[in-house]
């Protein structure tokens, strides 16, 4: 079990780290766009989605969050198409980021602003 | 989730079945069906097999032909109003380009987002030229707008058609799942297309198109309430708009424009 994180008035929690080749890339939380990303057959790449839960604590005040990032082992980032909607949109929710990996890349963290989480955990 | 309404169709059996059936049951049907696309993965065209459709000559159109000019998803031609003697920017969007759904959103997203106001215009406009003509819209979307709008707006349309090739995940885009229904699943593109890559990638603007891929990849939500308001004053900031209307100020595209005001003229 994660332990949650608290980065400004957001208590988040990861749920897993998953491997894919067609991915959702709605925004957190989850809006009604429907756009999907994929890795052509072509690639040598693969989506790493991390999903994480979000309750919104009363100390949140609205605020522009940076777009997560995703580290390997050897602390390379790994970016995301996908944002941060309106945080306060619903008082708790489930979201998901996919990142743009090589296959295989061993991955150590994920992190939203100043909260850092462990995922080397879920690649075993 | 989205739903395929020719495969839904298709799946009870054809228009004639649907027709004749009542309410309740074509909602159990619907539901039926997505949940049958949940369970199973989607089977995406090879390259060959949409080149195979593109064999039948007893389609309504092609499919590069501009949205002015095929019939829409209930089959019938879109209504061409009359446009006013000196049409303005805003009028087309009013007459020709509506609902330009996809366009507003796009720009909209570019606005909240703080990017500056000549890409605003540029996600504004990156596709309007799909009322005329769809292959290589991105050139002919830059040639559309070239005589009135700043030198980044035409490069950053021009050459986002390309860039939608291209992942880049360093500015949040991927590569999206619809092409694999456009296009193919193992389409790649062709080499002109990946010569200009190249060439716009060493590029010092090459942010300017990659912007407008960004928003062009978020901007398919059929739920958004958009409008054109809020991009007035950014047009007539950055829209040199003609006196004597678009179409008739004898600028290197007013034929497009006029095109565009004429879709019936035969010659």
């Amino acid at each position: 079990m994660q332990t949650p994180g608290v980065e400004n008035g957001l208590e988040i929690i990861v749920k897993s780290l998953e491997r894919a080749v067609n991915v959702s890339l709605q925004d957190c939380p989850p809006g009604d766009n429907i756009v999907r990303g994929v890795i052509r057959p072509s690639e040598n790449n693969e989506f790493a989605t991390v999903s994480i839960e979000v309750k919104v604590l009363p100390s949140f005040a609205p605020v522009q969050l940076a777009k997560p990032v995703l580290y390997d082992e050897a602390d390379k980032p790994y970016k995301t198409a996908q944002s941060f909607g309106d945080f306060n949109r619903e008082p708790s929710y489930s979201c998901s980021f996919s990142f743009r990996v090589p296959k295989g890349t061993k991955l150590s963290r994920f992190a939203i602003g100043d909260a850092s989480f462990d995922v080397a955990s879920f690649e075993k | 989730m989205e739903i395929d309404r020719r495969a839904f169709i298709s799946s009870v059996g054809g228009a004639a079945a649907l027709a004749v059936m009542t309410s309740e049951q074509k909602a159990d049907a619907l539901e039926h069906y997505m949940q049958q696309q949940l369970d199973a993965p989607e089977k995406f065209p090879t390259v060959a097999e949409l080149a195979a459709k593109n064999e039948d000559l007893g389609r309504p159109s092609r499919r590069g032909a501009g949205n002015l000019f095929v019939p829409n998803r209930e089959g019938k031609l879109r209504p061409i109003e009359k446009m006013p003697d000196k049409p303005t920017l805003l009028d087309f969007f009013q007459y020709r380009f509506a609902p330009a759904n996809h366009v507003l959103q796009s720009a909209t997203r570019a606005l909240k987002t703080g990017m500056r106001e000549e890409i605003v215009l540029a996600c504004l406009l990156h596709d309007v030229v799909l009322n005329m003509i769809h292959p290589d819209h991105g050139w002919w979307g830059a040639q559309l707008v070239e005589p009135y709008v700043p030198e980044i707006t035409t490069f950053a349309i021009r050459y986002h058609q390309t860039l939608r090739f291209y992942p880049d995940t360093e500015f949040g885009y991927e590569y999206p799942e619809s092409y694999f229904r456009t296009f193919g699943e193992d389409y790649q593109p062709e080499p002109y297309l990946a010569r200009t890559y190249e060439w716009v990638r060493n590029h010092k603007w090459y942010e300017h198109p990659r912007l407008v891929t960004v928003n062009d990849l978020y901007s398919f939500d059929r739920n958004a309430v958009v409008a054109i308001d809020p991009f007035v004053d950014i047009i007539g900031r950055h829209f040199k708009q003609p006196a004597e209307g678009l179409g008739w100020d004898d600028s290197p595209s007013s034929h497009m424009w006029r095109t565009m005001i004429w879709p019936d003229r035969p010659l």
